[in-house]
């Protein structure tokens, strides 16, 4: 006995009802029960779709399904960081790193030769807030958007609007006046540090939005044909 | 995983073995090869092997491919080339274990 196309999608509603929501970890979830139902039904043909699938859940532990997706949220998130880190070594590689070593020094130079270190260092802080905030406000309306698209939530879509987590370390950008103390004057190190670290904040970002995200959508777009994503 | 935690830190090994045998397989088809494999000695559990799957092919060493199979969605793994890389250097590691562990009893013995 086969499982039905009504059943396939009563899995769906179930793995939906245990806390799954999101489409790319619910279409495994929803293979593996149907092939354990068949299995079952082989072995007895009588035995009620409900009932099989309650036998095949409780496969799965106390837990049921939240440790398969919070486990793939960290392991997804985990890809992201490494391929951000992957790609934003290159700027410190031969030839880009002559850019990115030119725009720390440029920096650097222009706050020690501007009379009030403020004129440069607000504008940049609210560069890069904008730029962060900005990217968020994005992010979301494309998750919106490709939900109503798909019809689907998507769990790759979190995780690249998260930036695999890397989001929560830019939001400390806030606290970048407090940190340099804003209204002191600044030694040789500090300007070096803040102009190292805001190109590295936009290099990161950069890579982030610009080089990670595409290539995940990309990799999904190619495991779900159907949909588009780019 | 199964009945003995000793099987657990060998998951990864399993199945990177599996699928340099099959080519590519789904989840489901890896817990019933296994337990086929073993007799029903080993029985890999839903629980431990997605997460597995997931984190392997996250760290770069599972492609996946989704094929469509009757009236569902099948989502099949197979070896990258680290992946093929990966499967040698654990094999390594598995019979340099059970070696040592071989010696190390019998001298105790």
């Amino acid at each position: 006995m086969k499982i039905t196309e009504q059943q396939i999608q009563q899995l769906y509603t179930f793995t939906a009802l245990h806390y799954v929501e999101f489409y790319d970890v619910q279409t495994e979830l929803v293979d593996h029960l149907a092939n354990g139902i068949e299995a079952q039904w082989k072995e007895n043909p009588k035995l009620k779709f409900e009932d099989a699938l309650r036998i095949e859940f409780k496969k799965f532990g106390v837990y049921g399904f939240s440790d398969v997706v919070e486990q793939k949220r960290a392991a997804l998130s985990k890809h992201y960081r490494k391929l951000v880190w992957k790609f934003t070594k290159t700027y410190f590689k031969f030839p880009k790193i002559i850019a990115t070593l030119f725009s720390i020094w440029l920096l650097f130079k222009s706050l020690t030769l501007i009379e009030n270190k403020n004129y440069i260092v607000v504008p940049v802080v609210i560069f890069l807030l904008v730029f962060n905030f900005y990217y968020l406000f994005k992010a979301k309306r494309e998750t919106k958007l490709m939900k109503k698209k798909t019809g689907k939530n998507w769990l790759f879509l979190h995780v690249t609007s998260q930036m695999g987590g890397i989001i929560h370390i830019f939001n400390l950008g806030i606290y970048i006046p407090h940190f340099f103390g804003a209204n002191q004057s600044w030694s040789l190190t500090k300007y070096l540090v803040f102009s190292a670290g805001a190109v590295l904040y936009f290099i990161v970002f950069y890579v982030a939005v610009n080089i990670v995200s595409p290539q995940l959508n990309k990799t999904v777009e190619k495991q779900f044909p159907e949909h588009k994503f780019i | 995983m199964s009945n003995s935690k000793l099987y657990k830190g060998s998951l990864t090994t399993i199945i990177l073995k599996l699928l340099n045998e099959e080519g590519k397989m789904y989840g489901y088809e890896i817990t019933q090869k296994v337990k086929q494999l073993t007799q029903g000695e080993l029985k890999i559990t839903e629980g431990a092997l997605y997460p597995s799957l997931h984190k392997m092919e996250a760290d770069g060493l599972l492609e996946v491919e989704v094929v469509k199979v009757e009236n569902r969605l099948r989502k099949y793994y197979k070896l990258t080339e680290n992946g093929t890389k990966e499967t040698v250097n654990k094999l390594e590691e598995l019979q340099t274990y059970i070696k040592t562990m071989q010696t190390l009893m019998g001298k105790l013995a």
